[in-house]
C-alpha cells in the first residue's frame, strides 16, 4: 500500500512574507482619516458642488475647482470675484464697496453647507464600513488579511476529510506579471483605485462576462489581471476549485491579488470606505433596478438578471469555504413531508417529525469511495486541483487489505480511519476467530502448528514496527485475550481448559463412538446436545464481543488517548465490528486440512 | 413706602431665596463643607481628572491632565509631538497585526502571549500605574506599579494614551501664541529670545491656523485610533476559536500521523490474524 502525502494544506502557512511594503495599519487609517477634515476635498465632491451650485438660487452660478477651495479658504475676494449665472449674466456681490446684490458670505455658506453635509454623509458611511469590518474581516474568506478564519477550518476540515478547498503553493510564475500589475495600481490616484477594485474585487472573468457600463475604464488593470491569469491558466471556468497562496503587492499598499482558478481579482486588505461614483442628488437614490439584486452581494452591478448556468455563482458563493456555506447550497428536492418552501429568500419549512439514524456500523464510512488502486499516478488532477484525478479507479473492496494490494488515498484522518475500518472487516470477514489458529497462541498452544517443531518463518514479521513512531504502542494483549476466549470456550464445552484447545469444539462423532452409551441416548442426547451447544456458542459468542470490545478499548483507546480524545468514535467503531463477531460462524471441526488428529507429530505440515 | 436700601434689598433677597430653595442650599452647603474638608476636586472626581498639573488623592489613579512624565513632557514642537503619538501607536497595534497574522508562531499551551510593545507603551503611561508604597525616585508615578497589561489590555492602553495625547494637543493649543513666537507651529523651532520676530498680522493668521490644525488633529487622532480598534475587533473577537482551531490542527495533523502508521499496521492484519497464510501459506 502506498499513500499519497497531500501538502497542500501546509503551503497556506508558506505563503510569501517577506519583501512586503504595505503600510501599517494604523498609518493607513490616519491617513484614511484626513478625509474627515472640514477642508478635505475629493474630485467627485468638487465636480458636485460646482454641478450643484449651477442651481443656485434659481439662476446659478459658474464655479470652478478653485473657487471651491477659496470657499474653504474663507478667501471671499477671490470667491466672489467676476463670477457670471449660468447664462453669463455677471453676478453683483455686496462687498469692496457695493451695497446692493447678493451676498458673498451667503454664496460662502452655502458651498461650506453643502460639503459639510457631503462629507457627513461620506464619513458615516466610512463609520458603517467600519463597524461591518470590525464583525466580518476575519470571516469574510479572503486572502492576506490577518487571522483568516476561513483558511484555517479550510486546512483543518482538509486534515480530517480530505476535501473542503485547496490551497495551491505560488510557484513564482507570474511574478513579473504580478509585478506588473502592482506598478499599474500603485500608479493610480486614489480616485482610480477605487474605481479599479470595485471593478475587479469580485473578478476580472465576472466583470468580463457582466461589463458592467457602470464601471470605468481603469486602464492598465484589467490587462495586468489578464497576464496574471493566462501566466496561471486561469480561463474563468466557474467549476475550476482552488485557491492560490498569491504574494503580497510590495508597492501598493492595502491592497490584495487573489487568485482562485475560477477567476481572480483584487481586493482592498482593509476596506476604509465606498467607492464613490458620480455623486448626485440625494432624490436620485435609492435607484430601484428592476430584477435587481440583493445590495450586500450583488449578483451582477446593472441588475441583470443571473445569468442561466448555474455554475456562475454569487461573488460570496465562489469564494473558497464560502461555498460551502448554508446560503450557497442548492435548495433540497421538495420533501412531501414538509410544508412547501417559498419561492425565493430563505425560507422555514415544517416537516413532520422523522428522526433520521446514521448507520452505525463500519458501512458507514462514506470514503469507501475514496479509496483508489495505486497504479502510479498523482491522486489529485494536476490540471484541476481538489479534484481527484479522472484515471483513478476504484479499488476493489473485497481485496483492498490483501497483501499485494495497493491503494491509494488523500492522507486524511477520515480516510485512514476508514481504511483501517475496511481491513479490519475484511480481517473479521474471512477469518473466524479460532483458536490456535494465531500465530500469537504459540507460546502457549503447541497444536496443529507445532511452533516446538518447526518455527514459525512469519512470526514477528507482521508486528513489528516498522519506523520510529513519535509515541510508543502499548504492549500487545491480544495473545492472552485469545487465551481468555480459548479457556472459557473450553469451560462452556464441558472441557477442561487445556493447551490444546482447539479440540474443546464440540464433536458428535466423540459422543457417538463412547461405547457405553447406548444409540437411542445417544440419538437423543446428540440432539439435546446439539441445542446446549448451540446456546453455550451464544454464551461464549457474548464473551467473545464482550472480549473483543475489551481488547479494542484496551488496544485502540489506549493510543488514541494520547493523541486525541475524540477518537472515541473509531474505538467505538472497531468495537462495533468486534461485535459482529456474533454473526461469525464458528467452525465446528478442526481444521480441515489436518484432518483427524492423531499424534502430534502428524499434524506437522 | 419708603425706599428700601440696597443692604436690606439683598437681605430681602437672600431671605426670599432661603424661603424658596432652602433644600437646596442646605445641599449645597454640606458639599461645599464636605470638598473644603476632604480637598476633593468635585469636578476632577466627575470628569475622571483633576485638571491641569493636579493629581487626585482620593480615586488611588495617577491620571491627570498633563503632560508630566509621559512622553510628551517638554516637548512644544506639534509635528515632533504628532510623529511621536503616531509612532508609538503603531508600534503597538502593528504588533498585535503581526502576532494575528502568524498563526504559526501561537502558542498552544502558553496561556496568554507576550506583547512587549504594548506593555512597554503601558510602562510609559503614568495612568496605567497605581499609586501603592511609596514613590519612587523624583515622585515619578512611573515608578509606581504597573497595572497589569493583558493581551485584552490593548484597547485600553490605547486609549489612555490617547487621552494624554489629546490633553497635551488641548496644552499646546493654550499656548497656541507661544509656539508661534517659537515658531513650533511651522517646524521651526527656535529659542525665546533668539527668534525671528514676528509682526502682528502674522501672528494672527499663524495662530488662528495653528489652532486649527490642532482641532482637526486632535479629532483626527481619535477618528483614527478607534477606527483601528474596530478594524482590529474582528480577529480580536476571533482569535479565541482562531486559536483553538489552530491547535485542534496540529493536534489532528499529529493524529492523521498516528493514524498513517496504523493504517500501515492494520494492512497486514489478515496475515496476524489468519494463520492459514502466515504459517501455511496455502495456496
Amino acid at each position: 500500500m502506498s499513500r499519497l502525502l497531500v501538502a497542500i494544506a501546509f503551503s497556506a502557512l508558506l505563503l510569501p512574507q517577506a519583501g512586503s511594503a504595505q503600510s501599517s495599519l494604523f498609518e493607513l487609517v490616519y491617513k484614511e482619516a484626513k478625509r474627515a477634515n472640514p477642508d478635505y476635498l475629493s474630485e467627485q465632491l468638487i465636480e458636485f458642488v460646482g454641478v450643484e451650485m449651477q442651481t443656485w438660487r434659481g439662476s446659478g452660478i459658474w464655479l470652478s475647482s478653485d473657487d471651491i477651495k477659496y470657499a474653504i479658504e474663507k478667501n471671499q475676494s477671490a470667491l466672489c470675484k467676476d463670477k457670471t449665472t449660468i447664462a453669463g449674466t455677471p453676478i453683483q456681490f455686496v462687498m469692496g464697496g457695493n451695497i446692493s446684490g447678493e451676498s458673498c458670505i451667503g454664496l460662502q455658506g452655502d458651498i461650506l453647507s453643502l460639503i459639510a453635509s457631503e462629507q457627513e454623509a461620506e464619513q458615516l458611511g466610512a463609520d458603517l464600513l467600519t463597524i461591518a469590518n470590525g464583525s466580518e474581516l476575519a470571516l469574510s474568506n479572503e486572502p492576506h488579511r490577518p487571522l483568516e478564519m476561513g483558511k484555517m477550518a479550510m486546512l483543518l476540515k482538509r486534515t480530517w476529510v480530505g476535501s473542503g478547498g485547496a490551497v495551491i503553493p505560488w510557484d513564482g510564475t507570474a511574478d513579473s506579471e504580478v509585478q506588473t500589475l502592482d506598478s499599474a495600481l500603485a500608479a493610480l490616484t486614489p480616485a482610480d483605485l477605487d474605481k479599479a477594485i470595485l471593478r475587479f474585487h469580485h473578478g476580472y472573468f465576472r466583470d468580463q462576462r457582466e461589463a458592467d457600463p457602470a464601471f470605468s475604464v481603469v486602464a492598465g488593470v484589467g490587462d495586468a489581471l489578464r497576464a496574471i491569469a493566462n501566466k496561471l491558466r486561469i480561463t474563468g471556468d466557474p467549476t475550476m476549485v482552488g485557491e492560490f497562496a498569491t504574494p503580497k503587492l510590495k508597492v501598493t499598499p492595502n491592497v490584495a491579488l487573489w487568485a482562485r482558478k475560477d477567476d481572480l481579482g483584487i481586493l482592498w486588505v482593509y476596506p476604509m470606505h465606498f467607492a464613490r461614483g458620480t455623486i448626485e442628488r440625494a432624490g436620485e437614490y435609492p435607484v430601484m433596478v428592476e430584477n435587481g439584486e440583493t445590495l450586500a452581494y450583488p449578483f451582477s452591478y446593472k441588475g441583470s438578471t443571473p445569468p442561466t448556468d448555474p455554475e456562475i455563482r454569487s461573488p460570496l458563493c465562489s469564494r473558497s469555504l464560502g461555498r460551502f456555506g448554508y446560503l450557497c447550497r442548492p435548495q433540497p428536492p421538495f420533501d412531501e413531508d414538509c410544508t412547501r418552501p417559498g419561492s425565493d429568500g430563505i425560507t422555514l419549512v415544517k416537516c413532520s417529525e422523522k428522526t433520521t439514524e446514521t448507520e452505525s456500523s463500519p458501512k458507514a464510512c462514506a470514503d469507501l469511495e475514496n479509496l483508489y488502486s495505486d497504479t502510479g499516478g498523482p491522486l489529485e488532477d494536476p490540471d484541476n486541483p481538489a479534484h481527484v484525478s479522472p484515471d483513478l479507479e476504484l479499488a476493489d473492496l473485497e481485496g483492498i487489505c490483501a497483501p499485494d494490494t495497493k491503494v491509494l488515498y488523500q492522507d486524511s484522518v477520515a480516510s485512514n480511519t476508514c481504511y483501517i475500518d475496511h481491513c479490519l472487516i475484511q480481517s473479521m470477514r474471512r477469518h473466524t476467530l479460532i483458536p490456535n489458529r494465531n500465530t500469537v497462541l504459540l507460546n502457549e498452544a503447541t497444536s496443529p502448528f507445532l511452533a516446538c517443531i518447526r518455527r514459525d518463518p512469519q512470526l514477528g514479521r507482521y508486528t513489528e514496527i516498522a519506523h520510529p513512531t513519535p509515541f510508543a504502542f502499548p504492549p500487545y494483549i491480544g495473545h492472552l485475550l485469545t487465551i481468555d476466549y480459548e479457556r472459557e470456550y473450553c469451560v462452556k464445552n464441558g472441557n477442561a481448559p487445556h493447551p490444546l484447545a482447539g479440540y474443546c469444539a464440540y464433536r458428535s462423532s466423540r459422543r457417538s463412538n463412547s461405547p457405553d452409551i447406548m444409540q437411542f441416548f445417544t440419538a437423543a442426547a446428540m440432539n439435546i446436545e446439539a441445542q446446549e451447544v448451540a446456546e453455550d456458542q451464544d454464551t461464549v459468542l457474548s464473551a467473545a464481543a464482550n472480549i473483543g470490545e475489551r481488547a479494542a478499548l484496551e488496544q485502540s483507546a489506549t493510543v488514541q488517548r494520547k493523541v486525541f480524545g475524540s477518537l472515541a468514535s473509531f474505538v467505538q467503531q472497531v468495537a462495533d465490528l468486534l461485535l459482529e463477531l456474533k454473526n461469525a460462524p464458528l467452525t465446528k471441526t478442526p481444521c480441515p486440512w489436518t484432518g483427524p488428529f492423531k499424534t502430534s507429530s502428524s499434524a506437522a505440515p | 413706602m419708603t425706599a428700601a436700601s440696597p443692604s436690606s434689598g439683598l437681605l430681602s433677597a437672600l431671605r426670599d431665596t432661603w424661603r424658596r430653595h432652602r433644600l437646596l442650599i442646605v445641599v449645597m452647603v454640606i458639599l461645599s463643607v464636605v470638598a473644603a474638608l476632604t480637598q476633593v476636586n468635585l469636578r476632577g472626581s466627575l470628569l475622571g481628572g483633576t485638571g491641569t498639573g493636579g493629581t487626585s488623592s482620593s480615586e488611588g489613579s495617577l491620571r491627570t491632565c498633563s503632560d508630566a512624565w509621559t512622553v510628551f513632557e517638554g516637548k512644544e514642537n506639534a509635528t515632533e509631538i504628532m510623529n511621536l503619538f503616531r509612532s508609538e501607536v503603531t508600534k503597538a497595534v502593528e504588533e498585535r497585526v503581526q502576532y494575528f497574522e502568524k498563526p504559526s508562531n501561537w502558542k498552544c499551551m502558553d496561556k496568554e502571549p507576550s506583547m512587549p510593545k504594548l506593555r512597554a507603551l503601558a510602562a510609559k503611561l503614568p495612568g496605567w500605574h497605581y499609586p501603592q508604597g511609596g514613590p519612587g525616585a523624583g515622585g515619578s508615578p512611573l515608578a509606581f506599579p504597573l497595572r497589569p497589561v493583558l493581551f485584552e489590555s490593548s484597547a485600553s492602553v490605547l486609549g489612555e494614551f490617547l487621552r494624554e495625547y489629546e490633553c497635551k494637543i488641548v496644552a499646546l493649543d493654550a499656548r497656541a501664541t507661544y509656539a508661534v513666537l517659537t515658531g513650533n507651529d511651522i517646524d521651526a523651532p527656535c529659542l525665546p529670545g533668539a527668534c525671528p520676530p514676528v509682526n502682528s498680522a502674522d501672528l494672527a493668521v499663524r495662530v488662528g491656523a495653528y489652532r486649527e490644525r490642532l482641532k482637526q488633529e486632535r479629532s483626527r487622532a481619535r477618528l483614527a485610533l478607534e477606527r483601528t480598534l474596530h478594524l482590529l475587533r474582528s480577529f480580536d473577537a476571533n482569535y479565541q476559536a482562531a486559536r483553538d482551531i489552530v491547535c485542534l490542527q496540529r493536534a489532528s495533523l499529529d493524529l492523521r500521523s498516528e493514524l498513517n502508521l496504523l493504517a500501515d499496521t492494520t494492512s497486514c492484519m489478515p496475515k496476524i490474524w489468519d494463520a492459514l497464510t502466515s504459517i501455511h501459506d496455502r495456496k
